[in-house]
């Protein structure tokens, strides 16, 4: 008789205390070998050996494409072994010749090939994060894939071959060792095929193979602390332990556990079909397989003809010895399990299902013993039937009868297990919408038992946790580590860092606006020429009412010519998400790929939305984002025709969501405009109190933008800038509007206002204005310009030098003053530049009900922008106290 | 020697649970699968059936057939350390296979209790 050692750190050796048990043939009940019985110091030793082994990096350290080149020998020497193998298994196993001729090619070489391949050609090893999700502070992040270390592998007896090589090919082809324990019964394939990988140079200790009685080596590798991960199939019962085993150690666990899986037969399947098909679901290796299709579910229209064929074709089976190549079916793998199939089939008849074939023992002739059953039928199955719930796992089939298919995924789903199932029908699109619908790890249409290397295999509920092979099943072999380096290795350019320090300003910037600028009388005219550079043909032209009716909107339509395919105008004040996805919806339709608005930040945010929805699909509600984009969005030429927001040059887009009461906002770089066209002939049309309150938008925006924690010089240098143009024009605009110069240097003070605080932010005067904007309609403008100047006095300790350079931009002459004392006298000049232009002063007059002002404080505490504030928000009170001094 | 070597902890821990639940204290030895592959001994809140062997342990009615019993031997039954006295290892003289008495289990309630 054959002797087979233990492999443990490449070598073939006795167990420690020499202790020998048999294997036998299922099919004869003849001894075939002794196999070295493996105690608790062979599997240290079979653990320490892989430890050593992944520790020194032999396997572990080279690249996937060195282990491949690695594991194609590995897969020749299974070839080479395979006459050798297939024998073996059916002798041990119990598995028909047919089947286990094709397991070493087919699923062993093949698939050890084909991951191989796959996990050094396609495997995403190391992925960059493109997008963080963290807006605050700025790296690299990466993710490297790297293997657990030691894996054990656990395998059933059903199919010990195709389990080694599950366990073994996937552990090492991701670079990790492994201990792996045959079932006691079944041990033999693992060995020979550990045989191969020491032929093929696997290096020492990567691969182990360790027979030996579950219960005492189970506890020994699952508690191990130095084993990383179990893999185990196996029953639910045990499964259930080794989870419990491994939480010791928090080890990461993948189990392939028991099934009853529903294999449903609509009444439009073909009959031959799903007759042989739900023979093979359930008969296959005589239903010793955990996916097995052991539940038939039969629509009742068919039922009383699918009984009749299903008994004659389960008749027709040939019960035999397992070499024969005439056997379809073999023994079961032991008398133990014979014992627990028929006791099961004793219940079934106690539960008073109607056994209408089987149900008994077999003999063969010319052998004496073996385990043979015959192919079994009970039919009248009810669902709650023990028959019905418990896995078997003999060729015992419980008929089950339905009405509609409705019916069908309510009792396939009623069941502990979700392993696999099948639909057998003629009509695919119908056995898709069940498929879908039954929880379950795998679900064949019109087939059974089909696997595929690439294809995922596991289970729902109690039938396990994880997935073998495919994509699904390597990564379950590696764990994820993320790598980050900062882009700024500074603590006090660290936002997050900050929180712990008391100095709030961040010296970091990164400056960046994109957008290109035409700006002069009759820059209107490029407009065409952006279009084509950007590689456009298909504008749509997006506008509002009072554009329109002042006539801005077909100059700009007569300049696009033909490049303008349509005009979508109805935009409220304020734009929602409604009319983004109305506009988003007609530039689908009309196949646009250039959006160009026209108008003041209503329009702009509504455009700078479509253009994200439109590029990423879905509805604007869907594109609310902060720093998630990373790639260019739909082009976006703007001419704006107030000079207040700089939205046509800025990150911004501010969408009122009106379900949730509140404004959202897309803060992204991508956003930014590619053109933006300042045309003097655009802002004429406004009135006078358009003209003002949209400047001190502007002001607003580069005030507050000197006096963030993030400000810096670049970003000063343009808000300071646009700060003295706004006071020097915005006198004259309002008096006379059709002075091109005031406008021009309003429209330039606005876009640089835009770029100043689209890098540098905005803070509690912003949070402040939101806030009556969104619940009183106070017009955005008015609102910056009303809080402005509080925010100001507020924040004199905190900004006191920038704000002595605003005062001097307002050209208040502060030679004679303190920093302190100029600083209040910038907000004294803004004061009186609104006086001079007649803009409002006192919420009061805009509507906001004095009893509103608390709630105001709350949101506006709660406005993201007034964390930016140079002096920090301590309560909701100080700023009720700041809306109280201007009601 | 009993057929049924029943620890005192874990008779006393089955006779809780099925005056719990308002079951008569009869217990049968099942073999029981819980899928794929190795089938395992489990307790069921059942009556016994008619050609059952029945032991009595402290007012605790232990059945099992005589099938199982030729299969695996005699039985003993202890409770699972922290499992609150809800679930139990059985073991047997000869193993019904290499897991026996690895992993405990809870008391089937069966139907016909
Ligand atoms: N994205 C950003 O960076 C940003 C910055 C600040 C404000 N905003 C948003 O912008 C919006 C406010 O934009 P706005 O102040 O430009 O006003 P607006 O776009 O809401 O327009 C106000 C009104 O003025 C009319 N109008 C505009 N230009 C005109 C012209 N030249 N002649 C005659 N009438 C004209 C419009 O038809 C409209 O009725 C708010 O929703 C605000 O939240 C966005």
């Amino acid at each position: 008789m054959d002797h087979y050692k233990l492999f443990i750190n490449g070598e073939f050796v006795e167990a420690k205390d020499g202790k020998v048990f048999q294997t036998v043939d299922p099919g004869n009940d003849q001894p075939i070998a002794t196999v070295a019985q493996a105690g608790a110091a062979d599997a240290e030793e079979a653990i320490m050996a892989a430890r050593r082994a992944f520790d020194s990096g032999v396997w572990s350290g080279l690249t996937p494409a060195a282990r491949a080149q690695k594991v194609y020998d590995f897969a020749d020497q299974i070839n080479t072994q395979a006459l050798r193998l297939a024998i073996t298994e059916s002798m041990d196993a119990g598995q028909i010749i047919n089947f286990s001729k094709v397991t070493p090619l087919g699923f062993g070489a093949n698939m050890m090939k084909d991951l191989a391949n796959y996990a050094s050609f396609k495997f995403p090893w190391e992925e960059e994060i493109k997008v963080q999700g963290n807006p605050f502070d700025f790296g690299r992040d990466y993710i490297r894939r790297e293997p657990m270390g030691v894996c054990v592998g656990i395998i059933p007896w059903n199919f010990p071959m195709v389990m080694a090589f599950w366990k073994i090919g996937q552990a090492i082809i991701m670079g990790n060792s492994v201990v792996v324990k045959p079932a006691s019964v079944t041990p033999l394939t693992a060995l020979i095929i550990a045989e191969a990988s020491k032929i093929a140079g696997i290096p020492k200790g990567v691969i182990n193979v360790i027979p030996g009685p579950g219960g005492a080596l189970g506890k020994v590798l699952c508690t191990h602390p130095e084993v990383d991960k179990i893999s185990f199939t196996g029953s639910t019962e045990v499964g259930r332990e080794i989870m419990r085993m491994a939480a010791g150690t928090v080890k990461k666990v993948t189990l392939e556990l028991g099934g009853k899986s529903a294999n449903i037969i609509l009444d439009d399947a073909d009959m031959q079909h799903a007759i042989d098909g739900s023979a093979f679901g359930t008969y296959f290796h005589a239903g010793q397989v955990c996916e097995s299709g052991t539940r038939i579910l039969v629509q009742s229209k068919i039922y009383g003809e699918f009984i009749e064929k299903f008994k004659k074709r389960a008749e027709s089976l040939r019960i035999g010895y397992q070499l024969l190549p005439t056997t379809h079916m073999g023994p079961l793998v032991s008398h133990e399990q014979l014992a627990t199939v028929d006791g099961y089939v004793q219940i079934g008849k106690k539960e008073g299902a109607e056994l209408i074939t089987g149900g008994k023992r077999v003999e063969v002739e010319g052998i004496k013993g073996g385990c043979y059953y015959a192919p079994t039928v009970f039919a009248g199955v009810r669902n709650d039937m023990r028959i019905a719930q418990e896995e078997i796992f003999g060729p015992v089939v419980s008929i089950i009868k339905f009405d509609d298919d409705d019916e069908a995924v309510a009792i396939a789903n009623k069941s502990i297990y979700g392993l696999g199932g099948g639909v057998f029908s003629s009509n695919t699109a119908r056995a898709e919408k069940i498929a879908r619908k039954v929880r379950t790890g795998t679900m064949w249409i019109n087939n059974y038992h089909y696997f595929g290397h690439f294809c995922p295999f596991g289970g729902y509920k109690q039938s396990g946790v994880g997935r073998e092979l495919g994509h699904a099943g390597l990564e379950e072999y590696t764990q994820v580590k993320r790598i980050h380096v900062a882009s700024f290795a500074h603590s006090e350019s660290n936002y997050t860092m900050a929180i712990l320090s008391d100095k709030k300003e961040l010296p970091k910037y990164i400056y960046n606006c994109p957008t290109k600028i035409n700006a002069g009388h009759g820059a209107l005219s490029s407009v065409a020429k952006e279009v084509v550079d950007l590689g456009c043909a298909r504008v749509l032209l997006m506008t509002d009412e009072g554009i329109i009716k002042a006539g801005l909107a077909k100059l700009a339509q007569d300049a696009l010519s033909d490049f303008c395919v349509g005009v979508f105008d109805n935009i409220p004040q304020d734009t929602d998400l409604e009319t983004v996805d109305a506009a988003t919806e007609m530039a689908r339709q009309l196949r646009v790929d250039c959006i160009v608005s026209v108008g003041g930040g209503s329009v702009i945010d509504t455009a700078k939305a479509v253009c994200v929805t439109l590029k990423n699909g879905g509805c604007c509600n869907d594109n609310i984002s902060w720093a998630r984009l990373h790639e260019p969005q739909t082009p976006h030429i703007v001419i704006p025709t107030t000079a207040g927001t700089g939205s046509e040059v800025t990150w911004a887009a501010v969408i009122k969501n009106k379900v949730a009461g509140r404004k959202s906002y897309i803060i992204e770089s991508r956003l930014a405009p590619n053109v933006a066209i300042l045309d003097p002939r655009f802002t004429m049309t406004l009135p006078p109190g358009l003209t003002a309150a949209t400047a001190m938008d502007a002001m607003t925006h580069a005030v507050e933008a000197l006096t963030t924690i993030t400000t810096n010089p670049i970003s000063d240098g343009h808000a300071l800038h646009a700060i003295r143009l706004i006071k020097e024009n915005l006198p004259i605009a309002v008096k006379d509007g059709k002075n091109e110069a005031a406008r021009l240097n309003l429209a330039a003070a606005s876009t640089m206002a835009g770029c100043a605080f689209t890098i540098s932010f905005v803070a509690l005067a912003h949070a402040m204005a939101h806030t009556v904007g969104m619940l009183y309609n106070v017009p955005h403008g008015v609102a910056c310009g009303i809080m402005l100047p509080k925010v100001m006095r507020f924040n004199v300790d905190h900004a006191t030098d920038k704000l002595a350079l605003i005062a001097l931009q307002l050209g208040v002459n502060t030679f004679k003053m303190d920093k302190r004392q100029a600083a209040l006298t910038a907000a004294d000049e803004i004061e009186n530049l609104m006086k001079s232009v007649g803009h409002p002063l006192r919420l009061r007059d805009l509507g906001v009900p004095e009893d509103g002002l608390e709630a105001c404080s709350m949101h506006a505490a709660g406005d993201p922008v007034s964390l930016y504030n140079a002096r920090p928000v301590a309560s909701p009170q100080e700023i009720l106290e700041l809306y109280k001094q201007v009601y | 020697m009993p057929m049924i070597r029943l620890d005192p902890v874990a008779c006393k821990a089955i006779k809780s649970e099925l005056s719990e639940k308002g079951l008569p204290l009869s217990v049968r030895i099942e073999i029981r699968s819980t899928g794929c592959c190795d089938a395992s001994l489990g307790i069921a809140a059942e009556a016994a059936e008619a050609d059952d062997l029945i032991e009595d342990a402290d007012g605790l009615a232990i059945a099992i057939s005589p099938a199982t019993r030729q299969l695996v031997g005699d039985v003993s039954i202890t409770c699972a350390g922290d499992s609150d006295g809800k679930e139990f290892f059985l073991e047997s003289d000869r193993p019904l296979n290499e897991w026996a008495g690895f992993a405990p289990s809870s008391i089937r309630i069966g139907a016909k209790t």
